[in-house]
């Protein structure tokens, strides 16, 4: 055994054995017998105040009286006060970056399809070099990376932290002018790339210069969520909020990093480019939509999440081993080989934080699946959810040398990440969005139909996309390792997979675009004035169910 | 301020349950058998996969890849004609050996391919650049020299050429090759036209 | 139980310690540690410096996105038959001394482009094949890219680079001129030549 392989067993095997430790340290009743399963960790206030006559003050009878009866023993007045001032100081913040986000959904589904297109039409719109493919598809991924998917999570973000520490978001303003900052940088950067001026490496195309505005936008964000965590008035931090708070610590280091102009080189600046492009996944997004799905889950079934300590493992690994996992993008390329193995390795033991994640949340949903059918929020996240594991274990799977020989290259890999960025992330956004826009606008969604119609859009639309991008990838791969076929049958064979993949597309923008209709019917409170929750489904579910807290 | 008053009968909010918690339970057995089997794996994986050697060679390099063309032994006896084509000439000649009207001349049944095997040779190594008739038909285009490649691929890609699509001529030896190589050493540019290369030879 | 009983709870002080141990620890794996083993690189002998129309060139190769459908590092022989489809040996660290930023690229809906000059050195090859992809090589999905030449009727000025198209493509008393930035990504292209032994002039 050479040198560095034992350096790099020593390596892995310390690390992984000092992480269990450090989880091991936070947990609690880790190794008990199960009879403690009932026990909840509760904050201060969150049990029986309601049942207290004197906690009740005069001016919440209207409350004690519309609330509902068989969840009176769930919730107290001052837990509810205490929602209704964190939401109060968020409204604004998060109805601005929401919308934003919506509008960035629209013009990246857009850019989507027309590069979507292009690669079965390529004589298709090729006059103006704006819209050449190698523009357009740029376009499409940071529109959806830092213009949906950030801005959608961080107004996820600002709405759930005030709420889940009980506490008012410190310095909303400036929250405000980072979002907007945010989103003046995504225009600039997209209007970079659209006239030439790319900065060259995937994920990090904004020039360097108009990334200066992302990193003040996000600092402005960032703060005044922080100053909340350490104003907060509850002791014990829910999940969520180990996410979010990780998330908002770790994406701006590594944002720096990656675009510090004149720092990287050659080879070198390929491997962070990777460490960032993964990292933005494993440390930015995948954190918010877990949180959300953390929150969400258990908050519209009225369940306590499944156990702590699998919150905690789930954590603390998902932070360590994906934040290596980098290197897989350049398995066979000019980087070093111990880089790739220690890659490999970590992405397969992905598998650790993602059962642990399913695990918690399934058994949080056990026995719940019907509210799935009526729940517009539970069935994006739970649906999203799924596909976090399916996207996970998949991306295991494709870091194996021998998958990875075949996939790499081909556009089985595209269809991967958009498993990851869509089916988990969009999805969980989507179902978070139905949640949290009600409570944004005090008003209900005019539409339910169009909450079904949007859903099953996008899952049919995604189905065909996934499914046939992944067929085609994979026979492309193929083509390409046989030395025997032409290069170009490679290119023929995927043609079909590509038109279907467009097709696939269309659903989904069509989607997109009755989600922002609906979005801004609410917004101009247009459309008639329906009472009570957006529920789906047949109306043959229980009366409880209407007055529930589904959406 | 409506921060001091919140609207606590806003019914959207009435209607949520609390705010989620966490109950307390001990990893299920098939987490920690999952935790345990995973680090072994992956303690296994690193013990058994060649990551050694310096860094900047890249991911589990074919050290003779990386050295000159003459540490490969027997490298002469796997020069295939076909698969050179493949490579540097398809682009331009078509996989049909039937070029691009009026700008790359076709090979098939070409009487400059199935002719004078010198001829060939030095188009070969030197390029061509400007009118040459083919087959009755004019062509202007541009043909690099190869020189750089070695005599052996050289006769091998020379060879294929002669014989596929219904080419029938005699294959071109590696000394031929070498020989037009000595005698026209000298030569640095491409030959002007076909007019050229014919009053050459 | 109460969350304040147990001292060991998940608080601030430990989400933001672990948090940054953990980043911490992946950045010095994967950005640190290659920067200090690869920051002494020596570029072969071999391997020129880009000339000002070749960086020009790469900077259209940037603009317009060639790096989303071709790569530049064929893979091992005993990894993927790159070498054998032409593209070149397995490239090493020392070829992209010159590639800032890197092209190291992640899809193949076209082929390779690290040995693209050597495998492919005829510049009027590359022009017409810019200007219409799908002429020189059928069913290709490369975009056309007509906004890098001039079409007009007419005599080219002097100096101006005609492009010589097969006669579908162009009617004959028009002629299509090369923009100078077609003519630096071409100068670029041209320069993709990795084919010298890695190896040569390094100490074994």
């Amino acid at each position: 055994m050479d040198f560095t392989v034992s350096l790099l067993l020593g390596t892995f095997l310390l690390s992984v054995a000092a992480l269990f430790a450090f989880v091991w340290s936070m947990s609690t009743g880790l190794f008990g017998d199960g009879t403690a399963a009932a026990t909840q960790i509760f904050a201060p206030n969150e049990l029986g105040t309601v049942e207290d006559p004197a906690a009740t003050a005069a001016q919440k009878g209207k409350l004690q009286q519309t609330m509902d009866a068989d969840r009176r023993d769930r919730m107290s007045v001052a837990d509810a006060e205490a929602r209704s001032r964190a939401d109060g100081s968020t409204s604004l913040v998060v109805g601005v970056c929401l919308t934003l986000a919506v509008v960035w959904l629209v013009l990246a589904s857009l850019a989507g399809l027309i590069s979507s297109i292009k690669l079965h039409a390529p004589d298709w719109w090729v006059q103006y070099d704006w819209l050449t493919f190698g523009r357009i598809r740029p376009i499409h991924l940071n529109l959806v990376a830092y213009g949906w998917c950030s801005l959608a999570g961080i107004g996820v973000a600002i709405w759930l932290i005030p709420r889940l520490l009980k506490t008012e978001l410190v310095g909303a303003r400036y929250a405000l002018v980072g979002g907007a900052l945010w989103s003046i940088g995504v225009l600039v950067g997209t209007v970079a790339i659209a006239t030439g001026h790319s900065d060259g490496l995937e994920w990090l195309e904004f020039p360097w210069q108009i990334d200066i505005l992302l990193v003040v936008g996000g600092g402005l964000v960032g703060f005044p969520l922080w100053l909340t965590l350490l104003q907060r008035k509850v002791e014990h931090l829910y999940v969520s909020v180990w996410y979010i708070g990780a998330g908002l610590l770790w994406f701006p280091i590594l944002f720096l990093i990656a675009n510090w102009p004149g720092l990287h080189f050659g080879v070198q600046q390929a491997a962070m480019n990777w460490w960032y492009g993964h990292n933005v996944l494993a440390l930015w997004f995948t954190p918010i939509g877990l949180a959300a799905a953390y929150y969400f889950i258990p908050k519209v079934l009225g369940k306590p999440i499944y156990s702590y300590n699998l919150s905690l493992l789930g954590f603390w690994s998902l932070a360590f081993f994906y934040s290596q996992v980098g290197g897989h993008h350049l398995i066979g390329g000019p980087v070093p080989s111990w880089l790739i193995t220690i890659s490999i390795v970590q992405s397969v033991m992905m598998v650790i934080p993602v059962f642990a994640v399913a695990v918690n949340q399934h058994l949080t949903v056990l026995g719940n699946f019907r509210v799935l059918i009526h729940s517009p929020t539970l069935r994006f996240i739970v649906l999203g959810a799924m596909m976090y594991t399916a996207t996970s274990v998949q991306g295991s799977l494709e870091s194996l040398r021998t998958v990875n020989t075949v996939t790499h290259f081909t556009h089985y890999t595209v269809a991967h990440a958009h498993l990851g960025l869509y089916g988990f992330f969009s999805m969980v956004m989507f179902g978070s969005i139905y949640f949290i826009m009600p409570r944004v606008m005090n008003s209900e969604w005019p539409y339910p139909k169009l909450i079904a119609l949007h859903f099953w859009l996008v899952l049919i639309g995604f189905a065909i996309y996934f499914i046939w991008l992944s067929i085609g990838g994979w026979l492309q791969g193929l083509a390409m390792l046989d030395e025997k076929t032409p290069f170009i049958r490679s290119v023929a064979l995927t043609l079909p997979y590509l038109q279907a993949r467009s097709i696939g597309g269309g659903l989904m923008t069509l989607g997109h675009l009755i989600f922002a209709a609906h979005f801004f019917a609410m917004g101009w409170k247009f459309g008639p004035k329906r009472l009570g929750a957006a529920l789906l489904g047949p109306s043959l579910f229980s009366p409880r169910l209407a007055k529930g807290a589904v959406a | 301020m409506s921060r001091s008053e919140p609207e606590t009968s806003s019914p959207q909010r009435q209607r949520e349950y609390a705010d989620p918690d966490e109950g307390v339970r001990p990893l299920p057995w098939f987490m920690m058998m999952l935790l345990g089997a995973m680090t072994m794996w992956g303690a296994f994986y690193i013990f058994s996969t060649p990551s050694g050697g310096e860094s900047s060679y890249g991911d589990q390099r074919t050290m003779a890849a990386l050295r000159p063309p003459e540490h490969l032994a027997g490298a002469a006896a796997e020069v295939d004609g076909k698969q050179i084509y493949g490579s540097k000439c398809v682009a331009c000649h078509q996989p049909t050996g039937q070029g691009v009207a009026a700008v790359f001349p076709p090979l098939a049944t070409s009487e400059w391919v199935l002719g004078d095997e010198k001829v060939l040779i030095n188009i070969v190594l030197h390029g061509i650049n400007g009118h040459i008739e083919v087959k009755g038909k004019q062509y202007k285009g541009a043909m690099p020299a190869w020189k750089d490649m070695s005599d052996v691929e050289l006769a091998a890609v020379m060879s294929y050429i002669r014989s596929a699509w219904g080419n029938q001529a005699a294959p071109i030896k590696p000394a031929t090759v070498k020989a037009q190589r000595e005698t026209t050493q000298s030569r640095t540019e491409p030959y002007k036209s076909g007019q050229e290369l014919k009053s050459a030879f | 139980m109460n969350a304040k009983a147990n001292v060991w709870d998940m608080d601030e002080l430990r989400l933001i310690t672990g948090a940054m141990v953990i980043l911490g620890g992946a950045t010095g794996i994967l950005v640190v540690m290659p920067y200090l083993l690869l920051q002494n690189v020596t570029p072969p002998a071999a391997l020129k410096p880009y000339t000002n129309e070749q960086l020009v060139g790469r900077q259209s190769y940037i603009a317009n996105g060639c790096v989303y459908c071709h790569s530049q590092q064929p893979r091992d022989t005993k990894q993927a038959p790159d070498a054998k489809r032409g593209w070149g040996r397995p490239t090493v660290a020392g070829d992209y001394a010159y590639d800032t930023p890197h092209l190291l690229g992640t899809m193949r809906t076209g082929p390779d482009l690290m040995n693209i000059g050597a495998r492919q050195p005829s510049k009027d090859w590359h022009l017409g094949h810019l200007y219409q992809p799908r002429a020189y090589t059928p069913g290709s999905i490369m975009p056309s890219y007509p906004y890098l030449f001039e079409v007009r009727k007419g005599q080219p000025k002097p100096g101006e680079t005609v492009v010589n198209l097969p006669p579908a493509l162009a009617k004959p008393d028009e002629v299509v001129v090369a923009k100078p930035e077609a003519l630096a990504l071409v100068s670029y292209l041209l320069s993709l030549d990795r084919t010298y032994p890695a190896l040569a002039g390094e100490k074994r």
